[in-house]
């Protein structure tokens, strides 16, 4: 059911946002003046050559314009209406049209309009000292989501976020603790982030993205990977206070730095490169000798494992190795052959993973429904099909199935926040080794082929690690800990599970619980 | 064949105040060992401003100087070939499920370190694409 809001008085913000159009190379025709619309076959004859986009690039900025974006069809300026109405002799004027908000809301929006023309939006720039660069200048438009915070409704097995991730590591009980990662600050290092109504309407705390180096564009997800992924660190630690840091795909280590340069608890990378032998490349120990500088700094670094890669930095022994293990609707829960399990070639004794997030099953692990920007790449490619070859979504309803170990990273990211909450003076490797301690053993199934296909079995193994990470004891021990031992152990123990159900035969004696509680008080 | 329009990445590793390289030791650097691979703050000023006179933008410029291990740079194709004396070929690659898709550069050869920063910059390659594991 709609409502309606009374109309506002329209007022012409104090930095406007507009494309400027440059002209085109191959003819002498202009976006805003063909009948008809521009396809994907008529659009080369609208490019123009860089030499004249530099050029309209300068003249922009020497006019007073900041050039927020140069894409391949137009730049995106912004700039005070001053600026507009002077180097374009026109007046920029407000005005308050019906629009259809979120979930309907039938309302007004503000929209900007120069009145000497008679396309909307459109500013003529023919009586300007651009007029030799440029084919016009469109004013941006209100936009609104259309994109549901409610994920689609689907038959086949899967998890939902934030409810079945949090139940599935154990989350819950944790917030039912107090444990919520409040106050905890993850950043997470990926393909962007768009803030989804997903996020909005549960209130998730989300700062601005921080553009990596070579990126542009931080209000959007192009690709929807990092979108998505960050719903699993706010599944499990929904107070957290969060970053994004937008990365180009060839300079992860920039974004790194950039992460580094918040000053976080947590960084959460769900990516890396396939290395099974040494040497490892120039760039690569670049990248290793940041995380190694990040977790002396005490930063908690976690980075997925890989699927089927012997992923790099996912095998750093710095890092927190995320693998994966699949739950059924049982609750049961076994290793995936999505996810790598491995004993690093680079790293003498280093086993990957630690312990593990919640991941899919193999072909495509379809496995968790994530929002993302309607209409990204992933929302595109995942959608359709018969699960799990496709997760029967819609192409641009802003939701795609995906969960390989990148899931798992962001999940313990999650599980990270609640135990850095629960004490803050845990440092990485203690973080690492109450994980482990308090994860719950995965004894079947086996991991990636390409990886060994090693088998889960009774204990620690090289399958899924310590198994399951569990939220709720994780953050339960990171407390008591905080409480009874003040000095943090070096080196760190080889932790010993704590098995799940713990054996008791016999009740808890009160002497028992008398020598606890003095233990606590000491 | 010239792309003007992708930037190009490149990561440059810098003298450490120990001596030790991060791109020739055998060992694989942790975080117990990391501190002997730093540079001096001097060194990391010096290489900040060569760099950007050179026409290079580089990230981590306005960073906390102590937080950082190595560089990031970014530039024009042509930019590159004429300061690091090397002839560059590029990739476009399109987007996937592990990739946002993009540009990937590659050298002929290594990337030569100009007389101007011989003495405070170790090495300096080109960035290397990443997978997401999603």
């Amino acid at each position: 059911m709609s409502e309606v809001e009374k109309p506002k008085e329209p007022k012409v913000p104090e930095i406007v946002y507009a494309e400027a159009v440059v002209r085109p190379t191959k003819k002498e025709i202009s976006l805003f003046k063909i009948p008809g619309f521009v396809t994907s076959k008529t659009i080369p004859d609208f490019l123009s050559e860089s030499q004249l986009v530099n050029s309209a690039v300068q003249a922009l900025q020497k006019e007073g314009f900041k050039v927020e974006f140069a894409g391949e069809t137009s730049l995106t300026i912004s700039a005070p209406p001053k600026t507009y109405e002077q180097v374009f002799k026109t007046s920029v004027i407000a005005q308050e049209r019906p629009a259809i908000k979120e979930f309907g809301l039938e309302t007004t929006a503000t929209f900007l309009e120069s009145p000497d023309t008679e396309m909307p939006g459109l500013i003529d720039v023919s009586k300007s000292v651009l007029a030799d660069l440029l084919s016009g200048v469109a004013i941006n438009e209100p936009m609104y989501y259309f994109a549901n915070p409610f994920p689609p409704t689907k038959s086949y097995w899967h998890l939902d976020v934030p409810s079945d991730v949090s139940l599935g590591m154990n989350a819950d009980k944790a917030h039912r603790f107090g444990f919520t990662g409040k106050g905890v600050k993850v950043v997470m290092v990926d393909s962007g982030w768009y803030r989804h109504p997903f996020f909005v309407q549960r209130g998730y705390r989300a700062h601005n993205v921080v553009l990596g180096p070579a990126t542009s564009n931080p209000t959007h997800d192009e690709h929807g990977h990092g979108t998505g992924e960050s719903a699993n660190v706010f599944s499990v630690a929904p107070d957290v206070d969060f970053t994004m840091v937008k990365m180009n795909f060839v300079n992860s280590i920039g974004a790194f730095n950039a992460a580094v340069a918040l000053k976080p608890h947590i960084i959460s990378c769900s990516w890396g490169s396939d290395k099974r032998f040494r040497p490892l490349s120039a760039p690569d120990r670049a990248l290793g000798a940041a995380v190694a500088y990040a977790v002396a700094r005490g930063i908690t670094v976690i980075f997925a494992a890989g699927n089927g890669h012997w992923g790099f930095p996912g095998q750093h022994p710095d890092v927190i190795s995320a693998g994966g293990a699949y739950m059924h609707p049982s609750g049961k829960f076994e290793a995936t052959p999505y996810a790598s399990g491995f004993k690093s070639n680079i790293y003498r004794g280093r086993n990957v993973p630690d312990v593990c997030g919640l991941v899919g099953l193999p072909k495509r692990a379809q496995y968790i429904l994530l929002p993302v920007e309607d209409n990204d790449y992933l929302d595109r490619n995942c959608s359709g099909g018969t699960h799990p070859n496709g997760d029967e979504t819609l192409s641009n309803d802003g939701w795609a199935a995906f969960s390989g170990t990148s899931a798992a990273a962001p999940q313990l990211a999650g599980v990270c926040a609640l135990m850095k909450q629960a004490c803050r003076r845990l440092n990485p490797a203690y973080l690492k080794y109450i994980l482990k301690r308090t994860a719950r053993d995965v004894k079947t199934g086996s991991c990636h082929p390409r990886t060994g296909g090693h088998s889960a079995v009774p204990g620690p193994d090289l399958a899924t690690g310590y198994g399951l990470a569990d939220a709720f004891r994780a953050a339960i021990v990171a407390r008591f800990r905080c409480i009874i031992i003040r000095p943090i152990p070096t080196p760190i123990p080889t932790p010993r599970p704590i098995p799940v159900p713990i054996p008791t035969e016999e009740e808890i004696s009160e002497e028992e619980i008398q020598a606890m509680e003095e233990l606590i008080l000491k | 064949m010239n792309n003007e329009s992708s930037l190009v990445t490149g990561i440059v590793f810098l003298k450490s105040k120990s001596g030790k390289s991060l791109t020739i030791d055998k060992d694989s650097v942790i975080s117990e060992k990391i501190e002997e691979y730093r540079p001096k703050i001097e060194t990391l000023n010096n290489a900040i401003k060569i760099l950007e006179k050179l026409g290079f933008t580089v990230a981590e410029k306005n960073f906390p100087l102590e937080n950082l291990i190595n560089l990031t740079i970014t530039g024009k194709q042509a930019l590159f070939e004429k300061v690091f004396k090397v002839k560059l070929h590029f990739e476009k690659r399109k987007p996937s499920f592990e990739s946002p898709g993009g540009t990937v550069f590659y050298a002929d050869g290594d990337l030569m370190i100009p007389q101007s920063m011989k003495d405070i910059v170790d090495k300096v390659v080109l960035g290397e694409p990443v997978e997401f594991f999603g």
